[in-house]
């Protein structure tokens, strides 16, 4: 007769060898790998630096758009207009999602006209909406504002909608009424899926940026891609690119920031 | 309903008075025709099995069921424990007793604080809900309740969920806290031994009527193993239809 046993360790590898640093080692070090390659592949010229550009190239290109000001300029329009866009949004994703989600009559009248809209593709909106809103940026600022209106209203609905019941009931009970019942039981629990919203909306605020800005614009981040594709300079088109990802990744890290101090009562598993 | 009742002369004053209750969930009748008065400070159970309708009828008392016909007249000063602890998730343990009451933080933390002494958890007071053992969340609830200072507290199967050993401690604190505070008790559950032990009154529920009002005069605390109770629990038994050896007439 076999006896079959299992010896493990009470804690795991991962949690006793690696500290913070090597974990941030170990993120990096793809994208490090990569960027390596780039330039090696760009420099060997075993690609066409003039089409793929190089880290180094678009570093210098980095410094010249910061020397002359322009970047600084640039970026603080795309900034405001993604900013006010998502505000717009966000505002009324917010107000209409809180609506339909704590009333049935609220979700009559406003969800299936809305979950139409939705279907619209997005993007092909632009030539619409700068024909009825004119060339200025309100046609920018409406689209981003579209865009990132559903993801807060889809989320805040179905935060609303997605609360314990009993917790409700217990508020009843415990007659908090209904302002009491908002602040202390529907806000905090659809706070977390509000903020999955922000951070799906944050997104699409950024592609939304981008393609607007394409389009008659003469400032923004945008705007120095078709400026530099019109005088093919690969390098300032990648720089503005990566500008863009930065962005989105600095913006998508300080809502997860914002989730851990809003949402510190959940002790969710974070992977081992 | 029925028929016009002449008021009773001299009505002592009740803490919860049911008459003529009846509910029906979809054309079936869970409560048909129950009367139900407790006295200030005093403690009833509500004894039954599973869909014999006792909870309904704590529901009604409670203010959370609509739908039935009859007459209720309950305190406004209540508070209801319900067999889960329902707390916040999102509230730290402390703001979960006071929730509901206004007042400056302090003071509501002070009140807090005193009635999570009361069940033994002064030092879980900063604590997120969901850290606590399925007893202490109980407890809180229970501090909860207590913290309104209340005429009346409805106990739905509050013990029901949580491990034997547990259940005792928790069935000596409420016996404790009812003896210290002086409210009436509205306790439903299913456990004869619970009944026992902590009631003035035990109620038999079956099928959507007290079947039995059984005055327990027992001094308070009683033990399990008290002659008395081991009597009242054989009869409490038997009119539930098992034997003390536990077969049972039909299945």
């Amino acid at each position: 007769m076999s006896v079959d046993f299992v010896v493990y360790n009470l804690l795991p590898m991962s949690h006793v060898f690696f500290s913070p640093w090597v974990r941030g080692a170990r993120r990096v070090l793809v994208p490090l790998v990569l960027l390596a390659l780039w330039q090696i592949l760009a420099s060997t010229g075993r690609i066409e630096h003039r089409f793929y550009g190089s880290p180094i190239e678009v570093l210098i290109s980095l410094r010249d758009l910061t020397e002359t000001g322009d970047l600084a300029h640039h970026l603080a329009v795309s900034l405001g207009r993604a900013g006010f866009g998502l505000a717009l949004g966000a505002l009324a994703g917010l107000g209409l999602g809180a609506a339909a989600g704590l009333s049935r009559l609220g979700e009559d009248l406003l969800d299936p006209t809305l979950q139409a809209v939705r279907t619209l593709p997005l993007l092909g909106l632009i030539p619409l909406f700068i024909l009825w809103f004119g060339l200025g940026d309100a046609p920018r600022l409406l689209l981003i504002a579209l865009g990132t209106f559903f993801p807060f209203y889809i989320n805040v609905f179905r935060g609303i909608r997605g609360i314990d019941a009993k917790l409700v009931e217990l508020a009843t009970s415990y007659r908090l009424g209904r302002f009491g019942l908002i602040r202390e039981v529907i806000l905090p629990g659809a706070l977390a899926p509000a903020l999955v919203g922000l951070r799906q909306s944050i997104g699409i605020a950024w592609l939304c940026l981008v393609v607007a800005e394409q389009v008659n614009a003469n400032d923004g981040l945008g705007y120095i891609i078709i400026q530099a594709n019109a005088l093919a300079q690969t390098s300032v088109i990648l720089t503005a690119l990566v500008i863009y990802a930065v962005l989105g990744l600095g913006t998508d890290a300080l809502v997860r920031l914002i989730e851990r101090a809003a949402l510190s009562w959940q002790n969710a598993f974070e992977g081992a | 309903m029925d028929a016009l009742v002449s008021p009773t002369p001299a009505l002592p004053p009740t803490a919860l008075s049911l008459r003529a209750i009846r509910r029906g969930f979809g054309g079936r009748e869970v409560l048909r025709g129950v009367d139900l008065a407790l006295a200030p400070g005093e403690f009833v159970v509500l004894l039954g099995r599973s869909g014999c309708g006792k909870t309904t009828l704590l529901r009604i008392a409670g203010e959370l069921d609509r739908g039935a016909t009859g007459d209720v007249a309950v305190t406004r000063d209540q508070a209801i424990v319900f067999q889960d602890a329902r707390l916040l998730p999102w509230r730290r343990v402390w703001r979960n007793v006071v929730i509901g009451l206004d007042g400056p933080r302090r003071a509501l933390r002070a009140r807090a604080l005193a009635a999570l002494a009361e069940v033994g958890l002064t030092e879980r007071a900063d604590a997120w809900p969901r850290t606590l053992s399925g007893g202490e969340a109980q407890r809180v609830a229970l501090a909860r309740a207590l913290v309104r200072e209340p005429a009346l507290l409805l106990l739905d199967e509050p013990f029901a969920a949580l491990d034997a050993l547990t259940r005792l401690r928790m069935q000596r604190l409420v016996g404790r806290l009812w003896q210290r505070h002086g409210l009436a008790v509205l306790l439903v559950t299913h456990d004869i031994d619970e009944a026992v032990l902590l009631g003035d009154r035990v109620l038999l529920m079956e099928e959507g009527r007290i079947a039995l009002d059984l005055p327990i005069e027992l001094p308070h605390p009683r033990r399990r193993e008290q002659a008395e109770c081991v009597t009242l629990r054989a009869r409490l038994l038997a009119e539930l239809g098992i034997d003390q050896d536990g077969t049972e007439a039909g299945w």
